[in-house]
């Protein structure tokens, strides 16, 4: 295994953290190819992982994927559920995200593309509810989520501590989102973001700019959103 | 030492775990979340339904139980956070592998 991050192994926490894993959400160039994005994943971290179905017309083929391989070896498998180019009405898209139960640790959604949460409520504690960024009206707050979870009081938090960098630099609201919300957390997104606030790989000073941050989250995966240097 | 281990064995386990979670920074958040997951599973085991639900499942169905994939994965919630009380900060491994282990 390589290093996950740029940042000197020895002062890097993240290379230090288990378990930590990559999304398969930048792995474009395999969509459709599950044991693909699998085989590359596994090259750095085969302990977690994050299989993403962000349009709604992957969802059914990493359903279909998941139940017939016969085993996985990451401990911690999340899934990215739709995010665009969504079709089905929520009833339905709930109805097949139920069909993941028992195959992953839970489905990771983005509160600002539920249009009616309490048709959600079905997926319990699978359901993980991820902070948005500042591109998005809704989602990124305390507050945002605090009417989200209101609905959904079984779901989980998957905090994306960029995503909250980009409403605050200054990481206060980072630290506000974890008092808030820790108790129910699954997992963390690590990554930079660009100028147009998309994923890109972790820079060493963001890294030390999250570290403290990070330190609250000791016990939970820690999923890549970019490909550490190995994949890049 | 033996006043000290006298005092500490007179509280009950769950404020044992919860302080040993309070005496260091890196550990407070997975505290709570240790203490959550136990909370749940206390009130699963209070729920009737949930406990029929259980003793009626055989290895398949278990697969499509929420009630059991929420044990489940209240279990792992625990296993992590319990791990983190032992081994983080980093600098703290040492101190499990000697103490801890054999």
């Amino acid at each position: 295994m390589a290093p996950p991050t740029l940042t000197p192994v020895d002062d890097s926490i993240v290379a230090k953290h288990s378990p930590y894993g990559v999304s398969t959400g930048f792995m474009r160039d395999l969509r459709g190819d599950w044991d693909g994005q699998i085989e590359l994943a596994s090259r750095v971290s085969t302990t977690a992982i994050e299989l993403s179905a962000l349009s709604e017309d992957e969802v059914e083929p990493l359903l279909d994927f998941l139940g017939r391989v016969p085993s996985l070896p990451f401990r911690f498998k999340s899934v990215h559920g739709p995010a665009k180019n969504r079709q089905l009405d929520e009833a339905a898209l709930v109805e097949l995200l139920l069909g993941f139960r028992g195959l992953c640790d839970g489905i990771v959604m983005h509160p600002d593309t539920m249009q009616d949460l309490a048709s959600y409520r079905e997926l319990g504690s699978d359901l993980i509810i991820e902070n948005m960024d500042a591109r998005k009206p809704s989602g990124g707050t305390v507050d945002d989520l605090n009417r989200v979870f209101a609905t959904l009081p079984e779901a989980r938090f998957c905090f994306d501590v960029a995503h909250a960098w980009s409403i605050d630099p200054e990481m206060e609201l980072a630290e506000r989102l974890l008092d808030a919300f820790g108790p129910r957390l699954s997992h963390v997104h690590v990554s930079s973001l660009d100028a147009g606030l998309h994923h890109v790989s972790l820079t060493p000073a963001d890294e030390a700019l999250f570290a403290s941050t990070l330190r609250r989250c000791l016990d939970v995966p820690w999923i890549l959103e970019a490909p550490p240097p190995l994949l890049s | 030492m033996a006043p000290y281990l006298k005092s500490e064995l007179a509280l009950p386990p769950v404020d044992r775990v919860a302080s040993a979670f309070l005496k260091q920074d890196e550990t407070i958040d997975a505290g709570a979340r240790a203490l959550s997951a136990y909370d749940e599973f206390v009130g699963l085991l209070g729920d009737r339904a949930a406990r029929e639900e259980l003793e009626s499942l055989d290895r398949e169905a278990a697969t499509g139980s929420e009630v059991f994939q929420r044990v489940k994965s209240l279990g792992k919630i625990l296993e992590a956070s319990l791990l983190s009380l032992l081994f983080e900060p980093g600098d703290k491994a040492a101190l499990a592998r000697n103490y801890l282990v054999f």
